[in-house]
């Protein structure tokens, strides 16, 4: 067989492939399944690590509650178990509510949904989390002077100053680290469902 | 147009492409399958950044034939012969056949070159230009030409083998 008997047996094969048209649509949305959840997968493994944290802090917190004699480390040590309490389990809900979202069991419509709700309960939790920050640095320092210093916060109110001032300036910064987070993965999220629509 | 739809556009246009490429450098069915994933895996990897820097056709051959050939790499060690009839029953539905016989002749043929002559021919065959071949294989337009005289002379000694 020469190459031109050859180019035309290809072209043959070719227009014979054109009709049989084999490949699915499922590959693709499985590929497009893998990039939101690979991003989904950031905001889930952060809330991991959030909760993993918080549930160690409380355990700690828990164990060693009786060492808070003071009133205002028995005040932030309450506060303390009440925020790390809200903050585990509003992390397994962002966590439950995350893993729902999928392209491949659900019909795109369902994703939307479901993704709108996920955006709500994050909207909820961003602005939960700035009041609990606040609140927060007033229970902090009080528990650290009592747990790790071992000593009272109302012997050191000057040191104790200085710590709520840098609390103060730190504690933006931080919130400001963690909502630029959420809203760029959520934005992300967003983008891979939104190419996605062409598929119901 | 979203992503998503345009990269589905764009494999629906090059399907046939696709499977001509992951039949060339498989023997069976499954391999042929999960070559033809791989491909549209790294093109769906590599399709944000690829925009528009090289034109589509080409960008697409070159990640196509770079996974083939790597693909073909990896599986070498495991290779099995399979008979020439299988690896044209799992092409297409061949109702023809005397054009089936032409195909199994062809893909004896291609079988016989090695994985960059199988990309060449494969570009050749497609119908692209000496100037597309060497843009897509990274070749030389001279170093081109002077391959596809090389295998002209590989195959036509495959027919005649005392020429």
């Amino acid at each position: 067989m020469d190459l031109d008997e050859m180019k035309a047996v290809w072209s043959d094969l070719g227009a014979q492939l054109d009709q049989q048209k084999r490949l699915n649509q499922e590959l693709i949305m499985k590929m497009t399944q893998e990039k939101s959840s690979s991003r989904m997968g950031r905001i889930i493994l952060m809330e991991m690590v959030g909760i993993t944290v918080s549930l160690i802090i409380l355990i700690y917190l828990l164990l060693n509650f009786s060492r808070l004699t003071d009133w205002p480390a028995l005040a932030g040590g309450t506060g303390m178990v009440i925020i790390l309490g809200i903050a585990i389990v509003f992390g397994i809900r962002i966590i439950s509510q995350a893993r729902k979202i999928d392209l491949i069991k659900n019909t795109y419509s369902t994703v939307v949904e479901r993704f709108n709700e996920f955006r709500k309960m994050l909207r909820f939790y961003r602005k939960l989390s700035i009041w609990t920050n606040v609140v927060s640095l007033f229970c902090v320092i009080p528990v650290t002077y009592s747990l790790i210093l071992e000593q009272s916060i109302l012997d050191n109110l000057r040191d104790a100053g200085i710590g709520f001032l840098l609390g103060a300036i730190l504690t933006p910064i931080i919130l400001y680290l963690i909502i630029r987070f959420y809203s760029k993965n959520i934005s992300q999220v967003k983008k891979a469902l939104k190419d996605a629509d062409f598929k119901d | 147009m979203s992503n998503t739809a345009e990269f589905t556009q764009l494999i629906s246009e090059n399907e046939g492409a696709i499977f001509k490429i992951t039949s060339v450098y498989t023997d069976d069915r499954d391999s042929q399958k999960d070559l033809y994933q791989e491909i549209v895996l790294q093109l769906w990897k590599s399709f944000d950044a690829f925009k528009g820097a090289s034109k589509r056709g080409t960008w697409l051959y070159r990640v196509a034939l770079n996974t083939a050939i790597s693909y073909l790499r990896k599986s070498k060690k495991h290779k099995v012969l399979v008979p020439i009839d299988q690896v044209v029953q799992h092409l297409t539905e061949v109702q023809d056949s005397d054009f089936e016989d032409r195909l199994k002749t062809l893909y004896a043929q291609i079988r016989e070159l090695d994985s960059l002559e199988k990309g060449i021919i494969l570009l050749y065959l497609e119908d692209k230009s000496y100037e597309e071949i060497a843009v897509i294989t990274g070749l030389t337009v001279t170093n081109v030409a002077t391959r596809l005289s090389r295998i002209k002379n590989k195959l036509k000694k495959q027919i005649n083998p005392e020429s």
